[in-house]
Parts: C-alpha cells; structure tokens; sequence
C-alpha cells in the first residue's frame, strides 16, 4: 500500500477512535438508575412518597378539623442538610406540596424568596395598577404550621465497601402553641461495593 | 356548694374582664410584647433561610473516594508542574539555580514540593544532576563558608 496512503487511513481511525459519539437516551423518570451511590431522583422520590402518605394520612390532620372548621394552612420553612452530600431538598419538598394543593385537604402559603417578591409585586401595583385592581397589604392568609426538616447521614466505609444512610425528618408545629403536631421520617439506607 | 360557686364565678369574671382590659387574651402571658418586639425587630434576618435548604455539610471518611481524589491530585499537580519542574526546565538539573549555589535544597521546586523531590530527573532521584546522591549531604547544601566547587559534565557535576 501506498505510504500516503497507508498514513491517512490510520490518521483516520485514530481520529475516529478519538472522536468517540456520546450517546444520550431518554429514561422514564421512574425508572431506578443507581451509578455512584450518592444520593438521585431515585432517593427523592421514595422520600417524597413516604412522606406525602404519612403527613396526609395521620391524626394531626382530623385532629385540625375537629377542633377548627378550616382547613389547615401550613408554611413551608428552613430544611437543613447536615448530610455528607449536597442535597437539595426542594426537590422532595415541591412533591409534598403538590399533593397539598392536588388533594386540597391542606392550604399552602408562600415563604421565603417567592413571598418576597410576592410582596414587591404588591407594592409595584400600588403605583402601577389601576385602582379596581390593586391587590392591598395585609390580607395574606396566616399559617396555621410550620414544616420544618433536616437530612442527616451516616457514613461507614472501608477501602471498597461503604454504606450509607440518610435519614430525612420533616416536623409540622403549631405556630401559635409551638406543638410539634406531627413528625414524618424516611430513612434509606445503601450498599456501595466499589 | 352555691356560695362558693358563685364567688367562683364572680372571681372568674373578674379575671377575664381584667385580662380583656388589659387587651390580654385568656392564658395570655402578659409580657408577650417583649418577645414580639423583640422577633418583630429581627425577623427578616431569622426568616432568610426559610423555604431553603440550608447546606451543613460534612466530610465524611471514605477510603475509595480519597484515593481517587488524591489520585487526582496528584495528576493535576504533575500536569501544572510540566515544564517547570522538569529535567528540561527551570530550576532542574539542567538548567540554573540547581545546585550551583543558593536556591537549591530549601527554595522553590527543588525537592519539597509535589512532583519534584522524589521521582526519576530530579534532585533526589537518578540522573538529577548531583552525581545520584541527595541534596542533603553537606556539601551539597547551600552554605556560604563551604561553597560548591566543582566542574559539571552533562548532567553530572563533580564538586570538591
């Protein structure tokens, strides 16, 4: 063979070769994929679950209606993650709220940075909209509770094997009284084996 | 039984018209407004955090994950290093301050620092410029009353 030849053919495997394709398939979001260990969707959604069974499905919950006509209103406060991973918890969290306002046996008011702005938006339309509809200060609804929660974890490893377990604990409490009402918990435990 | 009823229930009025007066609801604590200033005063900074995950992390004790990360370290390092902390770069065994004077046994890239004390081309390894033999002998060392004298072939320096 020709040495151009012969040169240019192994340039281009080389090339190919080096040019490896990346391939990207779409996965059902349901579907368990565990590659590192670490905390996935996969861990955020059972969370989810448990805990969305357990805070619709308890007393506190009978409990509100029989003493108060209405429905109870809650606040989604601080979540702390004192883990060893960084986990957003805002990621099981805005299941839980879905299913308050989905089932609508439990109200929902904003808190945080969205209330914020929430606020500023109001005060916007008190210079900008027209007078019919002007929305006024001091008509939020006020939460009945407040949900609070932490993620800790606990490590053990030892040259390859590692386990871990996460333990997410959400706390509803009774704003006036400060009564914890209810205390859900999930805990998920791994195996890792490098 | 009636009379003490009845001064039960005159006292109880009493209490509430008093509390009622004092714009006290039943059971109310009366200093509740110290508490409310007081949270009143601060509550934009307490209430910062809320409807976020505060990150609190620790680092926990994982054999496999720290080997792999010093082991990425270690090749960035070296990658970083190339160049300058070679046999073919600045401050080695070929080119100046490498043993010919100061700066060579306690200064800069010279046999403390990653990728440059103990492998092959370098002051502590084969072929580095110091006859195979240690920066810390000495003679070798930077001293200003025992100067290094000698002559170098190549790589090799010979010093009296």
């Amino acid at each position: 063979m020709h040495f151009t030849l012969r040169l240019s053919l192994i340039a281009f495997i080389l090339f190919s070769v080096s040019c490896a394709q990346r391939k990207v398939t779409r996965i059902d979001p349901s579907e368990e994929i565990d590659i590192s260990g670490s905390w996935n969707a996969t861990d955020s959604r059972i969370t989810a679950q448990e805990l969305r069974d357990q805070i619709l499905g308890e007393k506190w919950l009978s409990n509100h209606l029989s003493s108060k006509t209405k429905k109870p209103v809650v606040i989604v406060g601080m979540i702390t993650n004192k883990s060893h991973e960084h986990i957003e918890a805002e990621t099981f969290m805005n299941d839980l709220e879905r299913s308050f306002v989905q089932t609508d046996k439990v109200g929902l008011v904003q808190s945080g940075k969205k209330r914020e702005e929430m606020r500023a938006e109001k005060a916007d339309q008190q210079t900008n909209a027209s007078q019919s509809s002007i929305k006024k200060f001091g008509l939020e609804k006020g939460a009945d509770y407040i949900l609070q929660g932490s993620i800790n974890s606990i490590v053990d490893a030892f040259k390859r094997k590692k386990t871990v377990t996460y333990l997410v604990n959400l706390e509803l409490t009774n704003i006036e009284t400060n009564e914890v009402v209810w205390i859900g918990d999930k805990k998920i435990a791994k195996y890792v084996k490098n | 039984m009636k009379p003490y009823l009845f001064f039960l229930l005159s006292a109880l009025i009493t209490f509430s018209g008093r509390a009622q007066s004092n714009g006290l609801l039943p059971d109310q604590n009366p200093d509740y407004k110290m508490s409310q200033d007081k949270y009143t005063r601060f509550r934009d900074s307490l209430l910062l955090n809320s409807n976020i995950t505060v990150q609190d992390t620790y680092k926990a004790y994982d054999w496999y994950a720290d080997k792999l990360e010093n082991r990425n370290n270690r090749r960035q390092a070296r990658r970083a290093n190339w160049g300058f902390n070679n046999n073919w770069g600045f401050n080695n065994g070929i080119g100046f301050n490498n043993g010919w004077g100061h700066n060579s046994d306690f200064s800069f890239n010279n046999g403390w620092g990653p990728n440059n004390g103990f492998g092959f081309n370098n002051r502590w390894g084969f072929n580095n410029g110091w006859n195979s033999y240690n920066n810390f002998n000495r003679r070798n060392r930077f001293n200003p009353f025992f100067p290094s004298i000698g002559f170098r072939t190549g790589n090799w320096f010979f010093s009296f």
